[in-house]
């Protein structure tokens, strides 16, 4: 009786077709008759390569191309080897495919752990054109230049060459998939969850800790990899209490999912270990569904924060190294038992079992259970175990005591193994699957984030984990504990163990009873014809093609400490981090220079464990949601306008508002300034920071805090302040008015609002904690609007209530008073000016801002009011001198600003010591000065450099820099605010503003930095 | 990292900016200046040991109460031995010295 | 007389209300909101003034706990935000009220305009906002009376849990509501989906 649904009518691997057609396949000609957890009775339609498949609900995309009997799935990544399907599971470093199609198409994603779904589209990646008949598989032929440390030795010469000729050519050859060329249409999350227990990995062990650690009413959350929980459980013939074991897993999983503080996440990946008890997760929401559902995200990006973390992350099977090991068709054993046990499906026909424990011996049985015939066992132990001889006998094949594979045969598959017995004589055995086992790899990687490095057991033949993060207990075969029962217990005591460290009663769980199974090992990393060149490559890293012999290279160049031999070979660095590679590298290492394994050590293994997409580490944040955005109270009504805006941090600010038939930015921002400069213009400049500042300590606090002098500032009046930094550069300026006897509230440019807040609560909290005083943001409290120009006067006068006095002589210029406006809305009205003109600042609760500013576009129509934006602002402060954001850069001083006379000599402040440093107050340094071009219309750079006229463009001439320019309506020209060496002593000299981004020199002249009105006479009118 | 508030419990590290090094003091900054103390001042605002072990530093915690805080920081481990309110910490001290 | 100024709110009543999968977003802005701070550092008579005017004590760890008339949260040490009873903003000005009432021992600061809060209640909104907020809501952490300063994503909140249903009271500054509401809404989308 056949093992097989129906028998292949034509090669497993079909030869290439007529583009445009799809021929059927033969439905799943390798799906055995029976067994597996899949849907048999749902069929499931996908596409690889072009060509039609089909599968089932629970088949991986290899399990299902296995079914189909497609073993070649990609070509290498540098040699182009044909290369098949080496595990079941993440570690898969050979069958990499690109999912997907169009925006959503994903390169390197392993066919191991891609839920089938249908209308799947994959395909083979770096080949050219076709899988089967790869031009560059030459690459192989050119093999000698290519081994380790080619990119160091081979291109070495001329430089230019190697950006035109070789890298191109390299990167066509050597490299993956191809990313997508659109913007990724999904959406991805971040959250952060709690628990008492973290548990890694639902196998036998992760679910008894889960267990004992829920039933004890622990919070819980059970992390798995895959879609279905139970790790080796649904892999094994294995019974629990006589029963199947994956009746064990469906009632603990029912249990779990019973308990309300037990959260159960299938497909999320605990990808880091980070500090204080914090891990990384990925849940792969969507990834298994053919079209991401609206609202769905495709991942989310978990913060797990636990108190203990149970892991339980199982093994990696460990191939071993040999003379063509990366043949389709040769398969690590454990992933044989899995897709004949949990997928159904016949890896081959005709198999041959190497191995070095008794662990494979299983792979044996369940081969021969599933009818597929074991030509051979070859067990590289001198002696077998008592297991190997039944296994051999039971499946009626032939047992090579102390044996090796030493060589793979054939092309695009497998086709014969060549065996050499203990005492040297040699064979060849046909078949097309060769089941290996070099032993079992402890996932010790989340206990190594903080630095530990595991321990080498040599009885295991394996790095168990040794030193652990805070918190984290290891328990089953990730700790090195082999076999179901041992696994079962061991979870449960680290479950038990976990829980009451959180404060739970825990009681151990009931142990089901478990066939005996033998784990005899004895080492065997590679065969003694790795290193022989006749016999061909032996790969140590499938994925980046690192062979035995590039170990061998790098022992003799040199590099044989771990991390040396990783970066010199590039052995590990690829995207499965040599999770199938790095041990048996440093055991071969080990052996080439004389030294333990021990000795030789392990390179440190950093998060992530298994790759993460930049977009679910973006989460949400990207696009127009890439940070928050805050908006004024009046930015509806200025998008009403139609205004133009403008990012000042988060904050979204109306840079200019154009009208019908302004030709265009320039024209409308001239026209705004011109308003402002001839009648009145209104901006909100609620942006600004706004901090309150109450108690009997508050002038004496704002001495401290500000360069300038506060004591004599009198009730209802502003000043200008400046803040430096201890270190004595300037930090921020604004105003601060002072509203009652010990009330004050300052304001900040809008971009320090928040760090001028944490640097008073400094000097607050810490230097001097004795001062009486508090303070508050009220940034979003104010809606606060600039009414500037001559008639502003005129336009307040309309909406202030007439108690109030608004002449010059009762409200001179940097007066501050709390106000009512409009029938009693109280309000408070600063007469402030950064344009200088006569203008004002008036400020009301925040709800009300918007009927303000709509109130004084109405009450100021008569006067031709103008709303103007930030870019206007500039102008008319450029226009008067005013250092703004481009000066205020934190390199600048007080005396290369012209305020150096503002340092008070008579008190401390923060930056008062060092900002009389001698070079600080160097005159040489550059110091501010007005800039004008010689011709008005030349446009002078922001940026540009000054240099004496005539002097070359060196570094050695640079004399400062432009820092701001814009075009003056007011002036008739470009004008320019700049820091110049010697600056105020230059007045009237012409210096060159060279620009060479731009590509441009502009002869312009020194001269002082306020153009408009320097007396300041239309300030104070 | 995740450090404990005294007032607001146990929180992620993005609630917190770090400032450094908690044992300095700003040296006296009345006049007489300038130049005055012009050592210590290079020191305060310069100079920085980078010690190997329990470190006593400086961290706001911004997104949250904005206490300063002294936080005791194993600085090969991260491991966050202490945290304090840094106006009690300096009040503490002064105390101590009037002693 | 000129006309009087008319409030509004940085959400429109249309764009933020949101109700699906059983969790309700609303604006609950509206009640006048103080900051008080510790002034003079006589705490004891601070907490006599307070509690002889409102029947309450001010708390000392991050709890809201309602008085007659008068709710007070934490915010900070020695530090509480006032906020009164009436949804509106009838009744006299709470900022003059607890002036009057503290003198020198508190410094008060109008916070009303400062502030939205967005409340969010049903089933589903404390799976909603845990994954907004990074601080466990887990009823053994976080129950009705309890409040915490935190991080909705990138924006600062103040959140305290009303009831029990549970309902969950979020203060944000005004200029960022816009985003917190749209961050909160995709919440409520992914727990409800979820669930």
């Amino acid at each position: 009786m056949s093992p097989f649904d129906a028998a292949p009518t034509q090669s497993p691997t079909p030869g290439p077709t007529p583009s445009g057609s799809r021929p059927r396949q033969p439905t799943q000609p390798f799906r055995l008759a029976e067994g597996g957890l899949i849907d048999r009775d749902t069929l499931v339609r996908f596409h690889f390569d072009g060509r039609d498949f089909t599968g089932h609900p629970g088949d991986t995309l290899a399990s299902a191309l296995l079914a189909n009997g497609v073993r070649l799935v990609g070509r290498s990544f540098k040699y182009h080897r044909p290369r098949g399907i080496l595990s079941a599971g993440p570690e898969e470093p050979n069958a990499l495919v690109e999912l997907r199609t169009g925006p959503r198409r994903e390169p390197n994603t392993r066919a191991t752990t891609i839920e089938l779904f249908d209308g799947l589209e994959a395909s083979s990646q770096n080949r050219f054109p076709s899988l089967r008949h790869d031009l560059l598989s030459i690459n192989g032929l050119l093999s000698p230049i290519l081994t380790a440390g080619f990119y160091y030795k081979t291109f070495m010469w001329p430089a230019a060459f190697w950006e035109k000729l070789y890298e191109p050519i390299i990167r066509r050859a050597a490299g993956l998939g191809r990313a997508a060329d659109e913007a990724d249409p999904d959406h991805y999350e971040k959250a952060t969850a709690f628990c008492d227990v973290l548990v890694v990995g639902a196998g036998p062990a992760g679910l008894a800790a889960a267990l004992t650690a829920g039933r004890a009413g622990a919070r819980v959350i059970l992390c798995e990899d895959d879609a279905q929980p139970g790790g080796r459980l649904l892999a094994e013939q294995l019974s629990l209490d006589g029963r199947p074991a994956r009746d064990w897993v469906r009632d603990a999983l029912a249990e779990l999912g019973a308990m309300p503080e037990v959260r159960v996440m299938s497909r999320t990946t605990v990808f880091g270990t980070y500090d204080g008890g914090t891990y990384g997760a990925l849940e792969h929401v969507t990834d298994h569904l053919a079209a991401t559902a609206p609202h769905l995200p495709r991942q989310v990006l978990w913060r797990i924060v636990a108190r203990r973390c149970v892991l339980a992350a199982g093994a990696i099977e460990r191939p071993v190294v040999f003379p063509g090991n990366d043949r389709p068709g040769i398969m690590l054993a454990g992933a044989v038992r899995t897709y004949i046990n949990r997928f159904g499906v016949a890896p081959g026909r005709k198999a041959v079992v190497f191995a070095n424990n008794d662990d494979a011996m299983r792979t044996v049985a369940d081969l021969a259970k599933a009818g597929i015939a074991v030509a051979a066992v070859v067990d590289s132990r001198a002696a077998p175990s008592a297991t190997s001889r039944d296994a051999a006998r039971d499946a009626g094949a032939r047992l090579i005591a102390g044996g090796q594979v030493t060589r793979a045969i054939g092309g695009r598959a497998l086709t014969a193994v060549r065996i050499r017995d203990a005492a040297g004589r040699e064979d060849i055995v046909p078949c097309d699957l060769l089941a290996m086992s070099g032993g079992w790899n402890p996932n010790v990687h989340l206990t190594t984030h903080h630095g530990g490095r595991p321990e080498y057991i040599a009885s295991l033949c394996a790095f168990v984990p040794s030193v652990l993060p805070p918190g984290m207990g290891v328990a089953g075969m990730a700790a090195g504990v082999a076999g179901t029962a041992a696994a079962l217990a061991d979870g449960s005591r680290a479950g038990a163990e976990a829980a009451t460290a959180c404060g739970f009663a825990t009681s151990p769980l009931s142990m089901p009873s478990v066939p005996a199974e033998p784990s005899g090992i004895e080492p065997l990393w590679h065969t003694l014809s790795a290193f022989g060149g006749a016999a061909g490559k032996a790969f140590v890293d499938f994925q980046n093609d690192v062979t035995a012999k590039d170990i061998g290279l790098a022992r003799q160049e040199g590099f044989r400490a771990v991390e040396h031999l990783k970066r010199y070979t590039t052995l590990g660095m690829a995207t499965d981090q040599g999770k199938t590679a790095n041990v048996n590298a440093l055991a071969i290492m080990a052996e080439l220079t004389g030294r333990t394994i021990p000795e030789t050590g392990t390179t440190l293994i950093r998060p992530p464990v298994q790759p993460i997409a930049i977009g679910a580490l973006a989460g949400p944040h990207r696009g127009g949601h890439f940070k928050p955005a805050r908006l004024t109270p009046t930015h509806d009504w200025a998008t009403e306008l139609g205004a133009t805006f403008t990012a000042a941090g988060l904050w979204q600010r109306a840079q200019w508002f154009a009208r019908p038939g302004d030709a265009g930015w320039q024209e409308t921002v001239n026209r705004e300034v011109t308003a402002v400069r001839t009648a009145v213009g209104i901006c909100d400049v609620t942006t600004l920071g706004k901090i309150d500042i109450q108690g009997p300590d508050a002038a004496a606090f704002l001495e401290r805090v500000y360069a300038n002098a506060w004591k004599k500032l009198p009730v209802g009046r502003a000043r200008y302040g400046l803040m430096l930094r201890e270190d004595g550069f300037v930090f921020d300026d604004g105003t601060t008015a002072r509203l009652g006897d010990t009330q004050y509230v300052m304001t900040t440019t809008t971009a320090n609002a928040g760090p001028v807040m944490q640097h008073l609560e400094f000097c607050h909290q810490w230097l001097w904690p004795d001062y009486d005083v508090r303070m508050i943001s009220v940034t979003d409290q104010w809606a606060q609007i600039a009414v500037a120009g001559p008639k502003s006067r005129d336009v307040l006068r309309q909406i202030v209530d007439t108690a109030y006095d608004l002449s010059n002589d009762a409200f001179p210029y940097m007066a501050a008073a709390e106000i009512t406006i409009c029938g009693g809305q109280k309000a408070r009205l600063f007469r402030l000016s950064f344009s200088g003109e006569l203008a004002y600042e008036i400020a009301v609760p925040a709800r009300f801002g918007d009927a303000l500013v709509r109130r004084l576009m109405q009450s100021g129509a008569p006067f031709g009011i103008t709303p103007y934006g930030t870019e206007a602002l500039g102008v008319l402060r450029i226009e008067k001198g005013h250092p703004a954001g481009p000066e205020l850069n934190g390199q600048t001083t007080a005396h290369d600003l012209g305020m150096g006379r503002l340092l008070s000599t008579r008190k401390d402040f923060v930056g008062r010591a060092m900002a009389q440093r001698p070079a600080l107050t160097d005159p040489a340094r550059p110091t501010l000065v007005g800039l004008r071009p010689v011709a008005p219309h030349d446009v002078l750079p922001a940026g540009a450099h000054l240099l004496p006229k005539g002097s070359p463009a060196t570094a050695a001439s640079d004399q400062g820099w432009v820092s701001s320019a814009a075009w003056s309506p007011s002036v008739g020209s470009w004008i320019g605010l700049g820091l110049l060496s010697n600056g105020p002593a230059r007045h009237g000299e012409i210096v060159c503003a060279h620009d060479p981004l731009g590509g441009r020199v502009v002869e312009v002249e020194i001269v002082p930095p306020v153009f408009v009105d320097p007396t300041g006479e239309r300030l104070h009118a | 990292m995740r450090i404990t508030c005294p007032c607001c419990g146990e929180r992620g590290l993005d609630e917190f900016s770090y400032r450094g090094d908690a044992t300095l003091s700003r040296p006296a900054g009345d006049p007489p200046l300038p130049g005055a103390g012009a050592e210590a001042w290079a020191e305060y605002v310069y100079l920085r040991d980078n010690p190997s072990g329990p470190h006593r530093e400086l961290w706001y915690h911004g997104a949250g109460c904005r206490s300063w805080l002294v936080v005791t920081r194993n600085t090969r481990t991260h491991e966050i031995l202490d945290t304090e309110r840094a106006v009690n910490v300096v009040r503490a001290t002064r105390k101590d010295a009037e002693a | 007389m000129p006309d009087p100024l008319h409030a509004r709110g940085p959400l429109s009543p249309s764009a933020c209300s949101y109700d699906h999968g059983g969790i309700r977003i609303t604006d609950m802005s509206g009640r006048q909101v103080a900051g008080v701070a510790l002034l003079g550092g006589d705490r004891a008579a601070l907490d006599a003034t307070v509690r002889q005017a409102w029947g309450v004590d001010l708390p000392d760890t991050p709890r809201i706990v309602a008085g007659s008339g008068l709710t007070f949260a934490w915010a900070g040490p020695d530090q509480w935000l006032a906020l009164s009873d009436a949804v509106d903003d009838s009744g006299p000005d709470l900022e003059h009220v607890l002036r009057t009432t503290l003198g020198p021992l508190a410094a008060v600061t109008d916070q009303g305009d400062s502030r939205v809060a967005l409340r969010i209640s049903g089933p589903g909104s404390r799976d909603a906002l845990s994954r907004l907020l990074p601080i466990d809501l887990h009823p053994r952490a976080f129950s009705p009376g309890n409040t915490a300063l935190t991080l909705a994503g990138h924006i600062g909140v103040q959140v305290w849990q009303v009831d029990s249903c549970p309902t969950y009271d979020i203060l944000v500054f005004r200029s960022f509501a816009r985003s917190l509401h749209h961050d909160l809404c995709a919440a409520a989308r992914g727990a409800a989906r979820a669930a």
